[in-house]
């Protein structure tokens, strides 16, 4: 399976490549295309069909500025086209001048004769860019849905434990179960010094599950993160910002408050290759307290101590239907056991693939993205509860489908697939899971 | 008498020829009359759609009249009503080399920069600063009450240099104020109604074609630029879906799957009826998965 893994992951970056290559490949002759209709139009300026060819062209090559000159100029020869005003807006919202933006689209939404399709695009992104123009800036995604778990119990594949190193076979089966799950992502970004570009960031996600069968698994996880962002010399690294961070979470497992952690942290944002990729490293330290008693709870790899995270993020929009992104961690924990103290280091990546939905009317994209995540955790010490001789040892590894389907701006469907298993030298931490979820989403 | 005539007539010629024969800096994308230009040693002429405009070309318009002039490296330059600017240099090498400068004694104009600028070679000079525009695209009105010259960065960067003293812009949206003896006012955040009242100032008026005989229509608009989405995520602070919309499953995961673990540890066998149970053999070595 781990093979198999390896081989999608192989797989994927080869088809990454080749997609880039085959990018690259047809550019030169885009570039000598829109060269000529540029030197064209300088001469024609009403020559309208070149004009739109133009437009089109400098937008797929990411030459946004070109493309706004000419639509500029399409406006100066009707000031009542709206169709070439919603472009107009859409292309300085990309460049980021939101309010030139709003002014466009606004007219363009008051034209009584742009197509109903153009409208619903308009009403779907017009919030979004409005926003933008704002000091304090909110934003909400609210998730709720039904998810199905083929192990939702956690239990050993094949029911195998090790106790003080004595094989027992359980009794128990695994258990299936649904759940309602309930998420909810708060941002807000807030201007703090607008020549330097300083904004306050403030983070709050939470999740929170109840199992049909299992309630002792039901699980709460809220956590809250505020920074100041600064843009770092803009003649030095144009685009490029700092966030030093604090952070803090608590959750709860079966009613009973589980993992309470405290912490800070500080990012960075490196654009490159125009812009086209974001470069995220990081690291951070949090504290994990840890309530959980018995006589096996050094059993549970969450454990109280410190843990310093190094991390490093990409996200690379190809092009306005790709989005590729990852991360890649190592943590460093430090509990109070050695045989709970481990090195860990993760693996995340998702390509998210925008098209379009089957109906004009609905204004905003459709995403397909296919992820995978593999982690390996190594362990300082045995655990002499589970096996005197030999400390733990995981891969755990997911891969899935996640499927996000907006209806109107604000509503919309989600979806998705998932297989994760973790191997481990250890039969009791040898588990596979499959989910399937499904649910509305709200954004605000 | 007759030799002075003579010097000037040849003087006049040269002017000419050397006019004549300018490599064009860039052409005239749209022109509401009144709007004429003075190329360097010939006399003021009305703008034409696509005509020629060449270095130290010195273009004006009336209460009625703007322009939009398209450069070579297809940055363009939008001069609005009541203007004066004069393209003091133009120097195209391909990609982002180059020079250009263009000068603005009164009115309203916006820049929009092309490959010159990505190399950091476009500069606007006003009266009382020199704006340096990388990558971006600048609103310029040197008449805005209580404020003198409003310098705003609609995007990209835009570096400020007034009587030794140098500012810089680098957030959109945001603007500065430059009195006429070259004092900066603060930063400030320039709203959408600004932004609309100074672009009304570039744009036709009611009845206006900039030049054009005929004007593009809305069926072929629609049909010419396609039915397009916007990308997702274009304005949003959350840039979901992605892997931040899967990390509190995976987190909520991790807590339930690190409880269970504890939960399911049976207590050791019983040593009773030896065949319920077996004793593992120690490896020899820690082994486990290898990623």
């Amino acid at each position: 399976m781990l093979e198999m893994f390896r081989k999608t992951a192989v797989a994927a970056s080869i088809l990454c490549g080749a997609l880039s290559s085959g990018s690259a490949a047809a550019e030169p002759e885009e570039r000598a295309e829109q060269t000529r209709l540029s030197d064209h139009l300088r001469r024609h300026p009403t020559d309208y069909d070149a004009t739109y060819r133009y437009v089109l062209i400098s937008r797929e090559l990411g030459d946004h500025e070109a493309a706004i000159g000419a639509l500029e100029r399409l406006i100066a020869f009707n000031p009542a086209l709206a169709r070439a005003r919603k472009e107009l807006g859409v292309l300085y919202a990309r460049l980021g001048a939101y309010q030139t933006a709003v002014l466009h689209l606004r007219a363009a939404l008051e034209a009584p004769d742009l197509d109903p399709a153009q409208k619903a695009q308009i009403e779907a992104l017009l919030p979004d860019v409005e926003r933008q123009t704002e000091s304090s800036r909110w934003s909400a995604r609210l998730q709720t849905g039904l998810r199905s778990q083929s192990n939702a119990s956690f239990f050993p594949a094949n029911g195998l434990f090790l106790v003080g190193g004595a094989g027992v076979l359980s009794p128990l089966p695994r258990r299936a179960d649904f759940n309602a799950f309930e998420l909810v992502d708060i941002a807000n970004d807030t201007d703090l010094d607008a020549e330097r570009s300083a904004q306050l960031e403030t983070r709050f996600k939470g999740y929170a599950t109840q199992q049909f069968h299992l309630a002792s698994y039901n699980v709460g996880v809220f956590g809250l993160s505020s920074g100041p962002r600064f843009a770092l010399d803009p003649e030095f690294l144009p685009g490029a910002s700092v966030k030093p961070y604090v952070t803090g979470l608590t959750s709860y497992v079966g009613g009973g408050s589980f993992l309470n952690s405290g912490g800070a942290g500080v990012v960075a944002r490196l654009p490159a290759l125009g812009e086209s990729l974001s470069i995220e490293p990081g690291v951070e330290y949090r504290y994990l307290g840890v309530s959980i008693g018995g006589p096996f709870a050094s059993l549970s790899a969450i454990s109280t101590g410190g843990a310093v995270t190094a991390s490093i993020g990409t996200i690379w929009r190809f092009s306005d239907a790709l989005r590729l992104e990852t991360r890649t961690a190592f943590t460093r924990h430090n509990a109070i056991l050695r045989s709970q103290s481990f090195d860990e280091i993760e693996q995340q990546a998702l390509a998210r693939l925008d098209f379009d939905p089957p109906s004009a009317s609905l204004g905003r994209k459709w995403s397909i993205a296919p992820y995978g995540r593999i982690f390996q955790l190594a362990f300082d010490a045995v655990d002499p509860m589970v096996d005197p001789w030999r400390p733990r040892r995981d891969v755990g590894w997911a891969a899935g489908v996640l499927v996000e389907a907006p209806i109107t701006r604000e509503i919309g469907v989600s979806a998705a697939f998932e297989y994760a298993r973790n191997e481990s030298n250890l039969p009791n931490f040898r588990t596979d899971n499959l989910s399937v979820w499904f649910g509305p989403v709200a954004r605000f | 008498m007759a030799k002075m005539a003579q010097s000037i007539a040849i003087a006049v010629l040269l002017a000419a020829t050397a006019a004549a024969q300018a490599e064009p800096a860039g052409n005239v994308g749209a022109v509401n009359q009144s709007a004429k230009s003075a190329p360097p040693g010939r006399p003021a002429r009305p703008l034409a759609l696509g005509a020629d405009v060449v270095d130290r070309e010195r273009v004006e318009t009336g209460a009625d009249g703007s322009a939009q002039i398209v450069f070579l490296d297809t940055s363009t330059l939008s001069i609005g009503r009541d203007s004066q600017v004069t393209i003091d240099r133009f120097v195209y090498s391909g990609g982002a080399g180059g020079e250009q400068a263009v000068s603005m004694a009164k009115g309203v104009l916006r820049f929009v920069g092309g490959g010159v600028s990505h190399g950091g070679g476009a500069n606007l000079r006003i009266p009382s600063a020199t704006i340096g525009v990388r990558g971006g695209a600048a609103l310029v009105v040197l008449d805005e009450p209580g404020c003198g010259a409003l310098i705003v960065d609609q995007y990209g960067r835009l570096t400020i240099t007034a009587r030794g003293v140098v500012r810089t812009l680098s957030r959109p949206g945001v603007g500065l104020c430059v009195s006429a003896d070259g004092e900066f006012g603060d930063p400030i955040s320039v709203g959408v109604e600004t932004i609309r009242r100074l672009t009304a100032r570039l744009a036709s008026a009611a009845g206006q074609r900039a030049g054009a005989k005929r004007a593009p229509t809305q069926q072929e608009a629609e049909l010419g630029l396609g039915d397009a989405r916007p990308p997702l995520g274009l304005a949003a602070i959350v840039q979901e879906p992605g892997l931040d919309t899967l990390s509190p499953f995976w987190a909520g995961q991790a807590l339930a799957r690190s409880k269970a673990s504890v939960d399911h540890q049976p207590l050791p066998p019983i040593v009773e009826t030896p065949d319920v149970y077996y004793y593992y053999a120690p490896p020899t070595s820690p082994g486990g998965p290898v990623l």
